[in-house]
């Protein structure tokens, strides 16, 4: 008895505040019992009409039909109604003006949005349930085996986590009421984008007999890149909506360029592996091109960094040569941010090929078209590259105080924006020209299948290296600055002190 | 625990909310904020809570920084917000079992804490009720047991009496001296400045993002005491004694306001007291002799100009 008492008290503290709460209230509001039974209905009624249809027809596929559809309601709830709930309550939790009281309690941002997502997972998990029994039965009808509705189960749970998750952060991001709607109606794209992948993914699983094929290679060749992306994006939309609900004074970067870097060394670990094995190199190729491409958006949040990372980072700064340096590139902070993301799109251009190389596999085909592609992504880079420097140094020059740093990126779009559209239009106004020449500040030029892949590749690079160097001496300030700051009084007058 | 608040200052694009303020609570002490409506006494509450940031200014809890360790401010801060934030489709006492899990409180203690603070606040026969079909009042209550429940060394109220019926008023000036009887330091936000002067050691007036005033209640309360106005009833004859009292030594006026006097009085408590010796030496039978504004309430008139921003 007392072991069980022990273990019971165990469990309750180990429990997460919010997954409790969470529960009780769904419970005991009218929402999610409402969704409940209309899904029940719908599940039933499902049913009954397959029941019909078997006794009056011979449909051979009439088991794995009848899945498709109950599995459709179940998604419907799964990646749909309930993640959109979720994240609605979330954000009117969160909104500037009633901003929730459990936000100023001890609990860490992780655990926060970690209760939230495992309370949404537990309301779906519910509907689940609720349609198991139902799904179990279209095995009595023809066409499907329990294997195969196991394994779709489980795997359409991964598009449920991903809406979730999506949902979550969108209520995490410090906006106010109209961005909110602006950026949550824009979400609903991705949200239906995954609900229909969702959906296509269990009708062609259950066509092509995924439960026979469930420990064959040629399966998991196909879907290892796949998860591992599923994977990279719940891992960082997690940290991405850690970090949007820590205080400003934390180390917020620090998170994230850590998980970055983490998952950039596992998956292309796997991808290396995958290349050898399958003697197959394109998906390392895509895997080259995505990467670069997403780190370009590194940069842009770099620059969209303070300045310094703050007297509270600072003072966890190590004093040893390389921890310093290690920590300057991962502790938040704008100059420091932008020195990793480059330094790790350099790496991925160029570490793939040399490790392939060493592996004596330096033949095998990263894709048929990946050196055209990756000319695009280098000029791309280039282009986000000088861009946002530009947009960093108009803001610090012209705007310190009215843009805050946080919208740098929205400067730099602007900039870029500008930069691509009026050369041409100045061009054709005052010489009468449309040579595409005019189009070299466009940052898509590069990415064309044109002659002016190269001329573009030039010139972004002229551009990024002409605003690196204006940043260096910038650069240099901001190492300079960043030492282990000492316990110690503070000095109120000493605004520096926080972050900015 | 002692919080210094240094130079804070807020800005909501123009509007100052708050300009340079700062102050000290100490530990077992009650402070009074009273200022008019849109002086700033909620955004300062905010930013001391951390929900909201400063423009530029910090607080410092015992040296430590509130804007670099907000967490450590958490732990020892509680907040009693003016109105409570909407939970639906929760219970009383969920929902004090949600903020005691969410400060990390294990299941042993969280029963009996839980039930303590109840009865501290009078919820004890209602923790069944849903929050949303609260009162006013019944919802006060919550809040103040909720911001109670990690023990914390400083209470910030905003309002808290707002809403609550005489009796629970009465109550909540006991709970006020019994915290701050336990150490805690108390800073508290009131309109009604009668009660406000019952309990508190020191006060600070706002206006406009500015603190106009702040000390004990004594100093502050010292340059009104000075010259002030007082109410004198008697049995009868009250016209005479309307007449007369302008002859009387540091008076300056009197007028007949229905069957009462009011003087004005030039000089402090001795002028005071010799006033109504002097009246009632000349054969009036007072019953009542009192000051027309409590000297809060006169302070606060004085200082303050009721212009809002
Ligand atoms: N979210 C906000 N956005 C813009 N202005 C705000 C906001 N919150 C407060 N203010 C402004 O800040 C000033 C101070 O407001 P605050 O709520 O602190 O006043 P208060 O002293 O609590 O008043 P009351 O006695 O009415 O509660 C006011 O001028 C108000 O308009
Ligand atoms: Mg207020």
């Amino acid at each position: 008895m007392r072991i069980l008492h022990a273990a019971y008290e165990w469990i309750d503290d180990a429990l997460n505040p919010i997954v409790v709460k969470e529960l009780r209230q769904a419970v005991q509001g009218k929402f999610i019992t409402g969704i409940l039974i209309l899904f029940l209905f719908f599940q039933i009624g499902t049913l009954a009409f397959s029941l019909i249809d078997k006794a009056a027809t011979n449909n051979f596929d009439l088991g794995r039909e009848t899945f498709v559809v109950l599995m459709t309601f179940v998604l419907l709830a799964g990646t749909l109604a309930v993640p959109v709930y979720s994240g609605y309550r979330f954000a009117t939790e969160r909104s500037d003006l009633d901003s929730d009281l459990l936000f100023i309690t001890t609990i860490t941002p992780r655990a926060i949005v970690r209760g939230k997502f495992l309370a949404a997972f537990a309301l779906v998990m519910l509907f689940y349930c609720a349609s198991l029994p139902y799904m179990t039965i279209t095995y009595f009808f023809r066409g499907i085996d329990l294997l195969s509705i196991f394994v779709l189960v489980v795997l359409s749970l991964v598009g449920v986590g991903l809406n979730i998750a999506i949902c979550l952060f969108i209520a995490c991001l410090p906006l106010n009421f109209a961005l909110r709607i602006v950026v949550g109606l824009g979400a609903l794209m991705p949200l239906f984008w995954v609900f229909g992948l969702s959906v296509a993914m269990t009708s062609e699983f259950l066509r092509m007999g995924i439960g026979a094929r469930l420990l064959t290679w040629g399966l998991w060749e196909d879907m290892t890149p796949v998860l591992l992306f599923l994977v990279f994006c719940l891992g960082m939309l997690y940290v991405l909506s850690v970090a949007a609900i820590s205080p400003p004074a934390t180390n917020r970067a620090y998170g994230i360029r850590r998980f970055v870097t983490g998952f950039w060394a596992l998956s292309l670990g796997i991808m290396l592996v995958y290349s050898v094995k399958a003697a197959n190199a394109r998906p390392l190729g895509a895997w080259i091109i995505i990467a670069t491409g997403l780190l370009c958006m590194a940069i842009l949040g770099a620059v969209s960094e303070r300045t310094w990372c703050g007297r509270r980072v600072a003072r966890t700064i190590p004093t040893n040569f390389l921890g310093r340096r290690l920590a300057f590139l991962f502790y938040s902070g704008s100059a420091g941010g932008l020195a990793w993301a480059i330094g790790l799109i350099v790496m991925t251009q160029v570490l793939p090929v040399v490790l392939l190389d060493a592996w004596g596999l330096g033949g095998l085909d990263l894709g048929y078209s990946f050196e055209r592609e990756r000319e695009g992504i280098v000029a791309l880079t280039l282009y986000v590259i000088g861009y946002s420097l530009l947009g960093a140094w108009i803001r610090r020059t012209f705007f310190p105080d009215r843009i805050p740093v946080a919208f740098t990126w929205f400067l730099v779009a602007l900039v870029a924006g500008l930069g691509g559209a009026l050369p041409p239009i100045i061009g054709f106004i005052l010489f009468g020209s449309d040579e595409e020449g005019w189009l070299l500040g466009n940052p898509f030029l590069g990415m064309q299948n044109g002659s002016w892949r190269e001329t573009s590749l030039l010139f972004a690079a002229g551009f990024a290296g002409l605003m690196l160097l204006v940043h260096l001496p910038w650069m240099k300030a901001q190492w300079d600055r960043f030492q282990p700051v000492g316990e110690g009084a503070i000095d109120l007058d000493d605004v520096s002190a926080l972050p900015s | 625990m002692k919080l210094e608040v240094r130079h804070l200052r807020r800005l909501y694009g123009e509007t100052k909310a708050l300009d340079d303020v700062s102050f000290t609570i100490g530990s077992g002490e009650i402070v009074g904020f009273v200022g008019p409506n849109g002086a700033g006494k909620t955004t300062t509450m905010r930013i001391l809570s951390t929900l909201d940031e400063p423009t530029s200014g910090d607080a410092l809890l015992e040296g430590v920084s509130l804007l670099e360790h907000p967490e450590r401010a958490r732990a020892v801060i509680g907040y009693v917000p003016d109105s409570l934030p909407v939970h639906r489709d929760i219970t009383i006492h969920e929902y004090l079992d949600f903020f005691a899990r969410a400060y990390g409180i294990g299941l042993r203690r969280r029963e009996s804490l839980i039930q303590s603070l109840e009865e501290f606040t009078n919820l004890m026969g209602i923790r069944e009720k849903m929050l949303g079909e609260l009162s006013k009042g019944m919802k006060q209550r919550v809040s103040l047991a909720r911001a109670l429940i990690h023990d914390p060394q400083i209470l910030l109220m905003d309002e808290p009496a707002a809403g609550l019926d005489p009796r629970a008023r009465i109550e909540l000036r006991e709970l006020v001296r019994v915290l701050a009887g336990r150490g805690k330091g108390i800073l508290i936000s009131s309109h009604i400045l009668t009660e406000l002067a019952e309990i508190c050691d020191s006060a600070l007036i706002i206006e406009q993002g500015r603190l106009l005033r702040s000390g004990t209640l004594e100093e502050i309360t010292a340059p009104e005491r000075m010259g002030r106005a007082m109410l004198v009833r008697v049995m009868a004859d009250h016209a005479r004694l309307a007449e007369e009292a302008l002859l009387l030594p540091n008076v300056r006026e009197a007028r007949l306001i229905g069957t009462d006097v009011e003087i004005d009085l030039d000089g402090d408590d001795q002028a005071c007291a010799a006033l109504l010796a002097a009246i009632i030496g000349k054969g009036f039978a007072v019953v009542e002799f009192r000051p027309r504004l409590s000297n809060l309430e006169a302070v606060f008139m004085n200082v303050t100009k009721g212009d809002v921003q």
